[in-house]
């Protein structure tokens, strides 16, 4: 897996999905990042079990619409994770779909602070690391 | 005299046979329940159901002909992953996970709950709580039967690994 993939799903049997974390990337990695990309897979398996979306548009979908859920389910599971900072770690692995498209045009500055967050939480000079 | 005993014994035998139907109902709806499971229901989003069941839905619709109703963008809206947050939280599970291949964490995302009560069963026979090979989870609570149908079962491992 190379190293800008942080992760990625398989279908094992119908209502099983197998979630494969890339091993050189993420051990390094906050885990608040780890939480967010096994919460971005599991929400691809999902609406490939719903029949909701395919592969293509999954993640025009979730920019559109899952954004919030995925920030909240990250405050949830990390309380004092800061909104602003759970909403960027949920815009991870979505910079092609249609709703970053726009949120870069309407509001750059913000878009890019987006992205310095998530740099940050793999990087982990943002968030809890695991390895000492 | 006799008149009296076999009124009593009558609204014994009634009584009894109510009980005994009550019983069956709920295993009936929870096998009901059960086919909602296939994908091909999930998909029509219709499925039979018998009308003796009262239900309170958050998701889903009991129709009086005993149909029920799935609302897609309901659906669509129920995404949870924060019912199991261990294997995401904590760093022991993570940790293990990307020191061994052959390490895998499961975890489960319940696409929709909503809870039903069959009429007037309040027996703690008819209780159920868990989860079955299949993945349908089933909580007896205040409010009645909770029911959790089709979670997707997720499998995490790392790749990678040297």
């Amino acid at each position: 897996m190379p190293d800008s993939i942080l992760g990625r799903y398989v279908s094992v049997n119908y209502g099983t999905y197998m979630i494969e974390l890339n091993g050189n990337v993420l051990p390094n990695a906050s885990k608040e990042m780890i939480a967010t990309t096994i919460i971005h897979e599991a929400l691809h398996a999902y609406m490939d079990y719903s029949g909701i979306n395919n592969y293509f548009n999954d993640h025009d979908s979730m920019g559109a619409a899952y954004v919030d859920e995925m920030a909240n389910a990250l405050k949830e599971l990390f309380p004092t994770l800061s909104y602003s900072d759970a909403t960027a770690l949920a815009w991870g692995g979505l910079h092609e779909s249609m709703a970053w498209s726009q949120l870069v045009m309407k509001k750059p500055s913000l878009a890019q602070s987006t992205l310095n967050n998530i740099k940050q939480y793999i990087d982990k000079t943002k968030g809890t690391g695991c390895q000492p | 005299m006799k008149r009296k005993l076999l009124l009593v014994l009558g609204c014994i035998l009634f009584v009894y046979s109510n009980t005994k139907a009550q019983k069956i109902d709920t295993v009936n709806l929870i096998h009901e329940v059960r086919k909602i499971q296939s994908r091909e229901l999930a998909l029509n989003g219709t499925m039979s159901m018998s009308k003796t069941f009262t239900a309170s839905l958050l998701k889903i619709q009991f129709q009086q002909n005993g149909e029920v109703i799935f609302n897609k963008d309901e659906l669509k809206k129920d995404f949870r992953i924060n019912k199991n947050p261990l294997p995401l939280k904590y760093c022991p599970e993570l940790n293990k996970l990307f020191k061994s291949s052959n390490k895998t964490l499961t975890l489960y995302i319940p696409l929709i709950s909503y809870v039903v009560r069959a009429h007037g069963t309040t027996d703690k026979e008819n209780e159920v709580d868990w989860r079955t090979k299949e993945g349908l989870i089933i909580e007896e609570s205040d409010k009645g039967i909770s029911i959790i149908f089709s979670p997707i079962k997720i499998l995490i491992k790392a790749s990678n690994i040297e």
